[in-house]
């Protein structure tokens, strides 16, 4: 039998390097292009299981905080605070018409002497006492 | 090397069962997808898709001072998926129990699994929550949660809660168990305060887990917008407290209080008895949700003679000083002799328009508007806002009863003006008294003040306004002077009076008609009036219907009403720290000068 030799051509060599590279590369690139994708989606759902996160945790607190806006007004209503009144025996009472004493601007302050002021009526010597100084509510 | 070889039948035998099994297989996608396709991808999309509805919260009412009257709580529904109920959580049910108050027993019944039946075809699908509370807690559920029962878990809701319980629980109305505004403010002001739900489409994975990057839609939800009304709670808890003590001394039927500012029209509370809790109304009978202010009528009595007297001096017919004959028993009028109503008091014959006013003559009031005619008097009837609805309380209201003119028979003439022969609401009959206090304008009851937003911006702004004007501003303070003399020694309740805050007012006694006759016994005692006269803020209205006396007496307006008044006044005055006018104020001031 005859023995044949095959001689490789150089430029077949560099073809076939080239269309391996390209191979390569292209295979590098979907490779990569896939991963990215993979990744890109991942992140956007994490960032949307963030985003709902914090839109629950939002949500949450505003819920929380009416639930505390509720109790306030309730703690806060007048026939609570009448119980809470009575239970902790405070004897709270409305002011009496005669214990308002109704004032209208300040006048000029005259002071009477201690002695001046104790014959003057309850709501007057009070007023007059507040007004004196250097302890003569006292008496000094 | 050989090439294989096989029997021909067998060969044939084997292919033909490959090509059997494809052709198999090639059926059964045909089916899946031809055939069977949309229903099965429609079941796929039900089981991955869901639409999740997002509730929108109801906006809260608030009294003028920002206090809560209604809000929306949020709380948990509580539940079981009995398919994911384990055996070994069996033993914490008891905790469970202990914390939802269900019995354990109960408990251990709710998760067991079954089954129901859905659709024409009866699909049957697995039982998938059972509802174990209604409404639990934020701290419960965190306590639930701690106890690590995978099945149990809660859905979020809200309900609607009233913080300040019975307090203008009529005004408020409430909202019932399905969410529907049912009366008061609650079904007026829904518009405003539903707000609108919102829903979400979402896709789950096996576990139901929600794949947030699959959302394919959301439209939000709008929370309700929330509403300010004119009302003062704590004035409010004046009325409702002096309503209890009416109700505890005299047995009544029924009471209401009214309390405005009769400057805005503003209504600072409105209480009435019956009354109910819009937190448990199931709780109460269906006659105690009424808003007898403004469902319930009855014959004002003398109240109503601001009207011919106003009327009259408008006409210029009388004015403070004219003599009123209240001694003569019968009148001519049209032709024909007219009966006058007898008098209560001995009002001495022929007495100034004053007395007439301040001893309350029937007699007086009668002869004013015989002088007037009947339709003059008519037409300051409905000036004054009778026969008609204020138009702020709602479908609710009544216009009460006045009829026309070509209705009356021959003593209406004559009784009209005493507050016979009239019905009215109490509230109707507060804004008619405190037309006197405004300088003659009939001011439109105003409840809302504002509608704002989440954010507390003004969205929509209720301005006071005026109905109309009843009489000039001379004739109101004509009047006004006139009615101080009521809560005096001199008038017909003296136990209204307040020294220093210039009171005026009128009472009504009226007889309650029982089987088409006035009754002897049953009476509505009324006293409306206002303070301070020289330049009123508040007007008060109380009503008793059928009060029993303990000492037996009448239950007369300026005995039973007056009093409750008084205190109401005594406590706005002390509230809203409230100087007596002018020619009182700075007495003690003025008294140290003068010691010098």
């Amino acid at each position: 039998m005859k023995k044949t030799t095959h001689t490789r051509n150089p430029q077949d060599s560099i073809y076939i390097y080239r269309i391996a590279t390209l191979m390569a590369l292209n295979l590098l690139t979907a490779t990569a292009g896939g991963l990215g994708m993979l990744w890109m989606r991942q992140e956007i759902s994490a960032s949307a299981d963030n985003i709902r996160q914090t839109q629950l945790a939002i949500a949450d607190t505003e819920r929380r905080l009416q639930y505390v806006n509720v109790q306030i007004a309730e703690a806060t209503s007048p026939e609570v605070l009448k119980r809470r009144i009575a239970e902790l025996a405070l004897d709270l009472r409305l002011p009496a018409s005669g214990q308002t004493v109704q004032m209208g601007e300040l006048p000029a302050i005259v002071v009477n002497s201690p002695a001046e002021v104790e014959t003057q009526t309850p709501a007057l010597r009070s007023f007059e006492l507040a007004l004196l100084k250097g302890g003569a509510a006292s008496g000094k | 090397m050989s090439p294989a070889f096989i029997a021909r039948w067998r060969f044939a035998l084997v292919f033909a069962t490959i090509a059997a099994g494809y052709c198999g297989i090639v059926v059964q996608l045909y089916h899946l997808q031809i055939v069977d396709g949309p229903r099965i991808a429609s079941l796929a999309e039900n089981a991955r898709e869901r639409v999740q509805p997002q509730r929108a919260r109801r906006g809260d009412i608030s009294d003028s001072r920002g206090h809560l009257l209604a809000a929306t709580r949020p709380v948990i529904e509580l539940g079981v998926d009995p398919e994911r109920f384990r055996p070994e959580d069996e033993g914490k049910l008891a905790g469970l129990a202990a914390l939802t108050g269900v019995p354990a027993a109960t408990l251990l019944e709710l998760c067991q699994p079954g089954v129901y039946s859905v659709g024409e075809l009866g699909e049957v699908r697995k039982v998938r929550w059972r509802k174990i509370s209604d409404a639990v807690s934020d701290s419960t559920y965190d306590k639930i949660r701690a106890l690590d029962i995978p099945a149990v878990y809660g859905n979020r809701k809200y309900v609607r809660e009233y913080p300040s319980g019975i307090a203008a629980a009529h005004v408020l109305g409430f909202v019932n168990k399905e969410e529907a505004a049912v009366t008061g403010l609650e079904n007026q002001l829904d518009y405003y305060l539903r707000g609108q739900d919102g829903w979400r489409e979402i896709e789950t994975d096996a576990r139901r887990k929600e794949m947030t990057q699959f959302a394919k839609r959301e439209v939000s939800s709008r929370d309700g917008l929330n509403v300010e009304l004119t009302i003062d709670l704590v004035i409010q808890n004046m009325a409702d407290r002096e309503v209890a003590l009416l109700v505890e001394r005299y047995k009544p039927d029924s009471v209401v209080i009214i309390v405005s500012d009769p400057r805005n029209g503003d209504l600072l509370a409105m209480s009435s008895w019956p009354n109910f809790d819009p937190n448990r109304y199931w709780e109460s009978p269906v006659d105690n949700l009424r808003n007898r202010a403004i469902t319930d009528v009855y014959e004002p009595g003398s109240t109503f003679k601001i009207v011919p007297v106003a009327g009259a001096m408008e006409e210029r017919l009388a004015r403070p000083g004219t003599l009123v004959d209240c001694k003569s028993s019968t009148v001519e009028y049209n032709g024909r002799t007219v009966r006058l109503p007898r008098d209560d008091h001995d009002m001495g014959g022929i007495v100034p328009l004053e007395t007439v006013v301040a001893k309350s003559s029937n007699r007086g009031a009668a002869q004013l508007a015989i002088k007037m005619g009947a339709a003059r008097f008519l037409d300051y009837v409905y000036s004054f806002g009778f026969g008609k609805k204020t138009g702020a309380f709602g479908p609710a209201e009544v216009s009460g009863i006045v009829h026309p003119l070509n209705k009356w028979d021959g003593l209406t003439i004559s009784r009209m003006p005493m507050g016979h022969a009239v019905c009215v609401t109490a509230v109707q009959m507060h804004y008619a008294m405190s037309s006197v206090a405004s300088g003659g304008l009939l001011m439109q009851p105003r409840l809302v003040r504002r509608v704002y937003d989440r954010d507390g911006s003004t969205v929509f702004t209720f301005s006071p306004s005026a109905r109309n004007r009843v009489m000039s501003e001379t004739t109101a303070r004509q009047l006004s002077e006139m009615l101080e003399k009521v809560p005096t020694s001199e008038g017909t309740a003296v136990r209204a009076e307040i020294k220093g805050y210039q009171v005026a007012g009128k009472t009504g006694t009226s007889q309650k008609i029982e089987n088409g006759q006035y009754s002897r016994k049953k009476h509505v005692a009324t006293f409306s009036g206002y303070f301070p006269a020289s330049d009123p803020q508040i007007a008060i209205t109380v009503v008793v219907d059928n009060g029993h006396r303990p000492d037996g007496g009448v239950n007369y307006g300026g005995f039973v009403a007056a009093p409750a008044f008084k205190e109401i006044a005594q406590q706005i005055i002390q509230y809203m720290a409230m100087e007596p006018p002018d020619s009182t104020k700075g007495g003690m001031l003025a008294g140290t000068q003068a010691a010098k």
